[in-house]
């Protein structure tokens, strides 16, 4: 992916998934809630977390541990819900704690290492090196085009009777 | 540029304004003599004229400038419309439409030349008979000149002109003198036009009043009373006219004395998402409090409710458009179709009031379009073909629509050629689509049903208009998209009727919620047939698998069943054995019927339905979501998804039920009512065809002149004396002396529904409801009232065609000519 270098000053909103921290563009960032109960969807694969009653709005929710490969989240934790509005809609990132809202210089980002696998470039824009971490910058939209995996997923489901012994869950992501 | 508020706000306004002028225009052509129209035609060109000018829009000016100055002498009567004249004014139409397209477009008027059409105007115009000598002033007002050629020769268009106007031009000039013009009035002088348009402007209705006797005398009979209310009541119009006068307005009122506004349709959806809010926050404070102690609080309460509701419904009428706003361009269609097919046609149009969701009316106007398109192509024959079948040349073709049972009826009917079931038989098998077999016990209402199916067309050539061979199956694809049906009626040489159902709004829909696996689905109630409750420790209750597909025999039907758990990935495959009950749903997607398994059956609710994520567009299965009382998000089930998922299982079952000879297994078992007429004689007829059966006192049935008939319900519902009309003796005609004679006793009446209007069939007694067994043996006699014969409770019993009673019966077929009350 082709890094478009940032204006001077980037406003992230920065949210961690276990040791990781990520940051997001805010101009996409509606609003950041407390999860709430989700009405999983059948048919879809693990990271669709399920559909949310944003105030009456129907909103698909993202579990971002799933999407970028990362283990799951201990049970009995809550995650928060950043809801993001995208060209094609409004959906909500489930992340594990909001760290903050900062204004970003340029001169701290660096475009993505090409050492990163095709999977994890495909969601990465660069990253910001801040004092003590790095924060990575993650694309909103590719993270949120998430037809391909829904559909290759299905696909498995429909294939899974015959397939018993052979379908490992690994395949499906 | 600050002009740019204003341009895109003249540009939507013109929109409008030129819908509104296609079907002026084509009205005008068929009442000449309707000065209203002809105001209303020039005042809209005149606005886009003078607007243009403002803008700088100078080919646009010129092109509205010369179709002005031909209306201006249309309306004083120098000239008089012919089919020429209005070909013109429509080509104009159509060249300030791309003008205006291009200028949203990129704020230019585009490359197209219009000289040549503002030079026919011209021409036009100037070929009247009272010659008039053209002024510098029309050359001032064109910007690019081309108004030198108003002068021009003085063909004469009048000669061409087989019918003069109805209305003398002397009414028309015996106006109060506000509107009057002398005859040697230049009309090409755009100051004298302004002052005449404004004069005219301010004093319509005393034309109208003089103008209407004449002008009612071109209206075809049916419209006859609706136009004369229209005149008469102008404030407070019929909506056809309020729809003219602001094609914007949701509501019947004129915009005369409320006003109304233009507002964003996205805004309206917010306020629809907002009252969903409210609705919710509304359920969860009376589930938390309904039950409080504190009368205070419960009365604010239920008053917070009340107003919810209230709010909820008007803000849901917002949405709802007269159902005229896509009607509108179809007298236009319909115009330049027939001119180009050679053929002539009246189209009449009823309840364009009739209101539907501003999607649906979206979703209905590509359907509708095709529709007629066929009716005028395929069913409604050239002039020639017409006299010598013994018809008007002028073919019929008619909208309808009106609100029934929550759900809009739109039915189109044209007095065409009708379709050909013996065409048709040989199309389907040559197509194989269906087996010489199947030909042979399907009967022709079954025949014509068989359009619909992909890849059928039986045109014998391919027209530029229709006949493709992918028509009916995406009209009824579509039509389906929207929870709606289609179905066809035809006679061969009579006509053709095709009835479309759709519902009401999208947005809000009665649905059963079921739950399987803990969770709650919304099935919407539109493909909801019926629901089962098995017992399965019954023996009658049993299951039973073909290969290994769960089957249940209903009524003597093969039933596949699926499990929604097994659907939605929880369950590899549905299995049945352990169970003691088993909820089954049966649910009707297209042509195939199922059954699903599902845990519980919850309550039937309206749910208002709610778009899902785009991306989750390819999981076939859900339709959307809905939020419920709780706050809890329920997915709602797409049965005709479901069905694509099981369409495997399904084929799988009727290879397996070919190899079982068992013929119940191959036609769906159809529930019939056995009657007994007076005579004695026992019939039959399936129970779909019914309305309700009614008990009729003798004391009520009045007698005209040609029927006798019952009021019921506000009409009046003829009853038709059965044995009569199968030619066998019994009482069932009732004089006016029995109404002394027997005045408590009554008679039985299988009521029955066409069109909307109610026909009763007098029986002597009601017998019973049973199955039908095995096929019915079909006759072949066109002229029998008998459909044919079936194996009805153990008995052959003949089945009574319905069609062919109404249609012997004096009256005319209701369903295909339609009723003229």
């Amino acid at each position: 992916m082709i890094a478009t270098f940032p204006p001077k000053q980037t406003q992230v909103c920065a949210f961690t998934l276990g040791e990781h921290l990520f940051g997001i563009d805010v101009r996409y960032v509606q609003e950041v809630l407390r999860f709430q109960e989700c009405t999983p969807i059948p048919l879809t694969p693990p990271l669709v977390k399920g559909l949310l009653n944003l105030r009456g709005q129907i909103v698909l929710a993202i579990d971002m541990r799933h999407r970028l490969g990362l283990p799951e989240q201990p049970r009995g934790s809550s995650p928060i819900s950043i809801v993001v509005r995208i060209a094609d809609g409004v959906l909500s990132f489930l992340v594990d704690e909001i760290f903050d809202v900062m204004s970003l210089d340029s001169a701290q980002f660096e475009a993505t290492p090409e050492t990163l696998s095709n999977n994890e470039k495909r969601f990465v824009s660069g990253c910001f090196k801040l004092d003590d971490r790095i924060l990575i910058m993650l694309d909103a939209s590719q993270i949120a085009d998430i037809s391909a995996d829904l559909r290759s997923a299905l696909e498995g489901q429909r294939l899974m009777p015959e397939l018993d012994v052979l379908a490992c869950p690994s395949a499906c992501t | 540029m600050e002009n740019e508020e204003f341009i895109r706000e003249f540009l939507e306004e013109s929109e409008e304004n030129l819908d509104q002028l296609d079907q002026d225009f084509v009205s005008l052509e068929q009442h000449p003599g309707d000065l209203e129209r002809l105001d209303s035609i020039y005042r809209a060109i005149h606005t886009i004229k003078g607007t243009s000018g403002f803008f700088g829009f100078s080919k646009l000016g010129a092109v509205a400038h010369a179709a002005e100055n031909l209306l201006s002498r249309l309306r004083d009567g120098e000239i008089t419309l012919t089919e020429r004249l209005t070909s013109a004014l429509l080509d104009s139409v159509d060249a300030i439409r791309d003008i205006l397209s291009n200028i949203s477009k990129d704020g230019g008027e585009g490359e197209g030349n219009y000289r040549a059409l503002n030079q026919q105007l011209d021409d036009l115009c100037a070929s009247a008979p009272l010659t008039e000598v053209a002024t510098d002033d029309a050359k001032h007002a064109v910007v690019d000149g081309n108004a030198s050629h108003v002068a021009g020769s003085t063909d004469n268009v009048i000669t061409d002109d087989e019918e003069p106007p109805p209305t003398p031009p002397a009414v028309t000039f015996s106006q109060p003198t506000s509107v009057h013009q002398p005859p040697a009035f230049d009309p090409s002088s755009t100051d004298n036009q302004k002052s005449v348009a404004s004069s005219i402007t301010t004093a319509p209705p005393i034309e109208y009043s003089i103008e209407q006797p004449t002008a009612d005398l071109n209206q075809p009979t049916g419209e006859g009373p609706r136009r004369l209310e229209q005149e008469t009541n102008l404030q407070n119009s019929t909506p056809e006219l309020a729809h003219r006068t602001d094609p914007t307005s949701g509501t019947n009122h004129n915009a005369g004395s409320e006003g109304s506004i233009r507002v964003d349709v996205g805004l309206l959806n917010q306020l629809m998402d907002l009252v969903g809010e409210l609705v919710l926050a509304r359920n969860q404070l009376l589930q938390t409090h309904g039950n409080d102690k504190d009368s205070q609080f419960s009365k604010i309460t239920q008053q917070v409710n009340r107003i919810t509701t209230e709010l909820q419904e008007r803000v849901m009428q917002t949405r709802m458009q007269p159902i005229g706003n896509i009607w509108g361009k179809f007298p236009r269609l319909v115009r330049d179709l027939a001119v180009m097919c050679g053929k002539e046609i009246d189209l009449g149009m009823h309840g364009a009031e009739t209101e539907v969701d501003k999607s649906l009316l979206e979703a209905i106007k590509d359907p509708l379009t095709h529709l007629i398109r066929n009716a005028i192509d395929h069913g409604i024959e050239t002039a020639e073909d017409r006299v010598l079948c013994g018809k008007h040349e002028k073919g019929q073709l008619h909208l309808r629509a009106w609100h029934q049972g929550g759900k809009v009826n739109i039915e189109i009917t044209d007095d065409g050629r009708g379709i050909d079931a013996a065409s048709i038989r040989e199309k389907a098998i040559s197509k194989n689509l269906i087996t010489p077999q199947d030909a042979e016990t399907m009967e022709d209402q079954q025949m014509v049903q068989l359009i619909f199916r992909p890849g059928f067309s039986t045109a014998q050539e391919v027209t530029g208009i229709s006949g493709r061979g992918v028509g009916m199956d995406v009209v009824k694809t579509n039509i389906e998209s929207i929870g709606g049906t289609i179905e066809v009626q035809s006679r061969p040489g009579t006509g053709t009727a095709i009835k479309v159902k759709i519902p009401l709004t999208l947005a809000i829909v009665p649905a059963l919620i079921i739950s399987s696996n803990n969770q709650l689905f919304a099935i919407p109630q539109s493909h909801l047939v019926e629901m089962l409750r098995l017992d399965l420790k019954n023996q009658r209750d049993r299951i039973e698998h073909l290969r290994d597909t769960p089957v249940y025999r209903l009524r003597g039907e093969l039933l596949p069943l699926v499990g929604l758990r097994q659907l939605m990935g929880t369950e590899l495959a549905t299995n049945t054995a352990q169970l003691e009950h088993v909820n089954i749903v049966v649910l009707q997607a297209d042509n195939c019927r199922f059954g699903l398994i599902v845990d519980h059956v919850e309550r039937t609710e309206e749910i208002v339905v709610k778009a899902l994520h785009s991306s989750l567009g390819v999981v076939p299965h859900f339709a959307g979501a809905t939020v419920m009382g709780d706050g809890r998000v329920a997915l709602i089930l797409d049965v005709l998804g479901l069905a694509t998922d099981i369409g495997l299982t399904v084929e799988e079952l009727q290879r397996a039920s070919e190899l079982i000879d068992q013929p119940t297994l191959e036609s769906p078992a159809t529930r019939m009512l056995i009657f007994r007429v007076s005579s004695g004689r026992e019939l039959a007829m399936p129970l779909s065809e019914i309305d309700r059966i009614e008990e009729v006192p003798i004391a009520r049935i009045e007698q005209t002149e040609k029927l006798q008939a019952v009021q019921y319900r506000g009409q009046i519902m003829p009853l038709l004396p059965l044995s009569e009309i199968l030619g066998e003796p019994g009482r069932d005609r009732f004089l006016p002396n029995d109404n002394t004679t027997f005045p408590d006793e009554a008679v039985k009446a299988i009521v029955v529904s066409v069109n909307g209007a109610h026909t009763a069939l007098a029986v002597r007694d009601i017998v019973d409801v049973a199955a039908q067994e095995g096929t019915m043996r079909v006759t072949n006699n066109p002229a029998s009232l008998v459909r044919g014969a079936a194996v009805i409770n153990g008995k052959v019993t003949d089945v009574l065609d319905l069609q062919s009673v109404l249609h012997s019966s004096g009256l005319h077929d209701h369903s295909l000519i339609g009723t003229e009350q």
